[in-house]
């Protein structure tokens, strides 16, 4: 099979991508499971008003899906990769055999696993959560165990902006969606005190007017526990604020950050591509790579919301047919 | 005899002797496919019915798809998969039968759906700026000059003139924007000519050196872009490792959410910038008794200790506010009015105003604006023409229609107070429209000549 182009990785970068280009060129996605990506994972956080989320973007791009006209090889793993003159080429764990003029890499990043934040509770304490495994619960409505809870502590920048970790960059994301879960969950159990430990509120910028009316309503500290512990049955967050103290929760989510994903990490290998300090592939600006020919999209040059993912899929769309019509 | 052709997106149950049974009652011939195998053309076909989601067949789609395939608009009809699975199968046959009779006769009007693409022109409100006018330019859209007095109106997808009668696919707004400093400075610090904003700092920065000096950022939480935090943590650095100036930046947050970002805030603050979050409300400032510098009094946020600092010079960076623009006096006597913002809601495309055809343009995102705008323009959307359609500002709610129509399709919708039209019910026959005492209910986009043949086919009926 002939392509112009083949993406890697049908989330909302490559699908967005795939669907400005669809009229121009022969389009193929490649997907390893099942096309949406991470957004999948992420549920409507509306109470009674819309809060802007952004989820319903990747919904509205779902249904638009129905009326594609470009050709998607979902469940496939790719098992070689190879750039032979100015084509490459490429096979799947099917089988296939695909030949491509240009290729991008929409591979993605992966939410950090908290079992890698043993010093937070991550993988110990069984309510000791994710904010992705709430986004999951709102997705499938059963975060109603938090019905007695009475308070409940946010842990905000856990496992990025961590230099020693190699992660020395903000996940940008967290802020947001921790902030319009809180405001969630205070409206369906308004008994629950919520405490939200944070560096810096990254909600500031043009139009994020919204957001500061919620963060009004939480209790701000600005201070990062550096362990949980069990405490009489419940979570009790040890920080320093003259002297050691310590702070009993019924539970804490862990706002974590947003890592390359393992996908991204192999294809960019097997490229060569050139990495950033961080483990996220470098744009050269407009999602050129080192690699002539070889773009790079959304989440898998560095972590962005849905909005920013599709507006750059938009324009790196703009710069392929522009260097491919040259 | 009928030849009906029924596309099933999904693993919907529609067994076949269902089909069969359908067929020898009312002497069909039913034609069923899976959405993958669809027929090539659709014209031999007299109803085309689709049984999916119906969430995902919106009237524009129903549109988009009778322009795709060439057919009329009426012949498509959805039947919502998702009730199949609550009335399969006690009673889905006979509502089945009653779906297909309902939308078997023919209409009476030309209805018909068109591709329309708006005109490769925009009028931009007030006035373009330079840098919009350049890179609209670029993409070959053509800007016009708003004459001294004019009225718009929205005729299809364009907009008209009047009474220059010029016609422009879109109107882009250009809001206002209100600065203000993040404190409020008397004018006496004014006089000390200390205080300065970022641009003429990053000059002098070029030609002199502040060695021993100290200078004092304050950043504002709202209005800020990354471009401008990113300035200050590289001004900063530059300042602190160049000249070992002082180097305070007061915020009340400190954005490091964008590309590079965090990496950059990270070097300021190893050279030796302090960033220290404050209070802005508790912050006081007067000049120096020998006019050369600033005091500034602040209470840090981090042990409250109420502190006096004596500032060479004072990097203030506005706290933008965009201001609404009031559409209203353009528009006369038409729907749209009042003032409009950029939204927030990024489900909706950017720059975006809710309004179709206009958009909101900000300053310094030109580039990413007018390829927004190019898209619009050159995409085109499907519009139907003949739909009958009720006119929210001219009915008055007397319920003639209601009255007249004999396939009971006009509805009155209480809580809002409108009246609605069932499509799906609805046969094309005009009798609303010429009953209509307000004139509200009119066929959209017909012609003259059309209306002629179609009052007289009524005529004849």
């Amino acid at each position: 099979m002939t392509y112009d182009l083949v993406i890697i990785g049908g989330g909302v970068a490559g699908l967005t991508l795939a669907q400005t280009l669809q009229d121009r060129l022969k389009v193929l996605v490649i997907e390893e499971s099942s096309l949406g990506g991470l957004s999948t994972d992420l549920g409507c956080k509306a109470t009674d008003e819309c809060l802007y989320c952004g989820v319903c973007q990747f919904i509205n791009l779902q249904k638009e899906l129905f009326f594609k006209k470009f050709d998607v090889l979902e469940g496939r793993k790719i098992t070689f990769l190879d750039k032979s003159g100015r084509e490459f080429q490429i096979k799947t764990e099917k089988g296939e055999r695909i030949t491509s003029q240009l290729l991008v890499v929409a591979t993605g990043a992966s939410p950090l696993e908290i079992e890698s934040l043993p010093l937070l509770g991550g993988g110990k304490f069984p309510r000791v959560y994710s904010g992705w495994d709430i986004e999951r619960g709102l997705n499938e409505g059963i975060i109603s165990s938090f019905r007695d809870f009475s308070s409940l502590a946010f842990i905000q920048c856990a496992g990025s902006r961590n230099f020693k970790e190699k992660r020395g960059y903000c996940s940008q994301v967290c802020c947001r969606y921790a902030l319009r879960i809180a405001e969630n969950l205070k409206f369906s159990y308004p008994q629950i005190n919520i405490d939200f430990y944070y560096m810096d509120l990254q909600i500031l910028g043009k139009k994020k007017g919204k957001l500061w009316e919620i963060a009004d309503k939480v209790n701000l500290i600005r201070h990062l526990p550096y362990e949980v512990k069990e405490r009489e049955g419940k979570l009790s967050l040890v920080f320093e604020e003259q002297g050691v103290e310590r702070k009993d929760y019924d539970a804490v989510i862990l706002s974590v950050g947003m890592v390359p994903s393992s996908g991204t990490k192999e294809i960019g290998r097997w490229l060569g591509l050139n990495f950033d300090s961080t483990g996220f592939i470098k744009s050269y600006g407009e999602g050129h790579t080192s690699c002539k020919g070889v773009f790079v999209c959304g989440t898998a040059c560095g972590p962005k919301d849905i909005e920013t993912t599709r507006e750059e899929a938009q324009m790196v769309a703009e710069e392929i047919w522009r260097v491919g019509r040259g | 005899m009928s030849k009906l052709l029924w596309l099933i997106d999904d693993a919907l149950p529609f067994p076949d002797f269902l089909i069969e049974e359908m067929e020898r009652n009312n002497g069909w011939k039913i034609e069923v496919r899976y959405w993958e195998n669809k027929p090539d053309s659709f014209i031999d076909y007299d109803r085309i019915f689709i049984l999916g989601n119906s969430l995902s067949f919106p009237q524009e789609r129903l549109s988009l798809l009778s322009w795709e395939w060439g057919v009329n608009p009426s012949r498509i009809q959805v039947f919502p998969g998702e009730e199949v699975r609550i009335i399969f199968p006690e009673s889905f046959l006979s509502i089945l039968e009653k779906f297909i009779v309902r939308s078997l006769s023919q209409p009476l009007f030309p209805l018909e759906a068109r591709m329309v693409v708006p005109e490769n022109r925009v009028l931009v409100l007030p006035q373009a700026s330079p840098a919009l006018e350049k890179s609209l330019k670029e993409r070959g859209i053509d800007t016009i000059i708003p004459p001294p007095s004019f009225s718009l109106r929205r005729e299809g997808v364009n907009f008209y003139l009047s009474p220059s009668g010029e016609s422009v696919g879109a109107v882009i707004v250009l809001p206002s924007e209100e600065k203000k400093p993040p404190v409020s400075f008397s004018s006496q610090i004014q006089d000390t000519r200390r205080l300065v904003n970022l641009e003429f700092m990053k000059k002098q920065v070029e030609e002199n050196r502040f060695t021993g000096e100290t200078i004092i950022f304050i950043l504002p939480k709202k209005g800020v872009s990354e471009e401008e935090w990113s300035q200050v943590f590289h001004l900063s650095w530059l300042l602190a490792q160049r000249d070992r100036a002082e180097v305070l930046v007061l915020v009340e947050e400190v954005l490091v959410a964008g590309e590079g970002l965090e990496k950059e805030y990270r070097i300021a603050r190893s050279s030796g910038v302090i960033f220290e979050k404050v209070d802005f409300s508790n912050l006081l400032t007067q000049p120096t008794l020998d006019m050369r510098g600033i005091e500034v009094e602040l209470t840090t946020e981090r042990d409250k200790l109420r502190q006096r600092i004596t500032a060479n010079w004072l990097v203030f960076l506005p706290e933008r506010n965009i201001l609404p623009f009031d559409l209203a006096p353009f528009f006369r006597g038409d729907k749209i009015e009042g003032e409009i913002l950029p939204l927030e809601n990024p489900n909706i495309s950017p720059f975006s105003s809710g309004i179709e055809g206009i958009f909101i343009s900000l300053p310094g995102e030109e580039e990413k604006f007018s390829q927004v705008v190019e898209q619009y323009l050159r995409k085109g959307m499907v519009r139907e023409i003949g739909r009958i359609e009720v006119d929210e500002e001219k009915c008055v709610l007397c319920l003639t229609c209601l009255r007249t129509c004999p396939w009971g399709a006009i509805e009155i919708e209480e809580q809002k107070k409108k009246t609605r039209i069932n499509w799906e019910l609805c046969h094309l026959c005009g009798l609303c429209t010429s009953f209509c005492p307000a004139h509200a209910i009119e066929a959209k986009g017909l012609s003259l000549e059309d209306w002629i043949s179609v009052i007289s086919l009524g005529g004849k009926r």
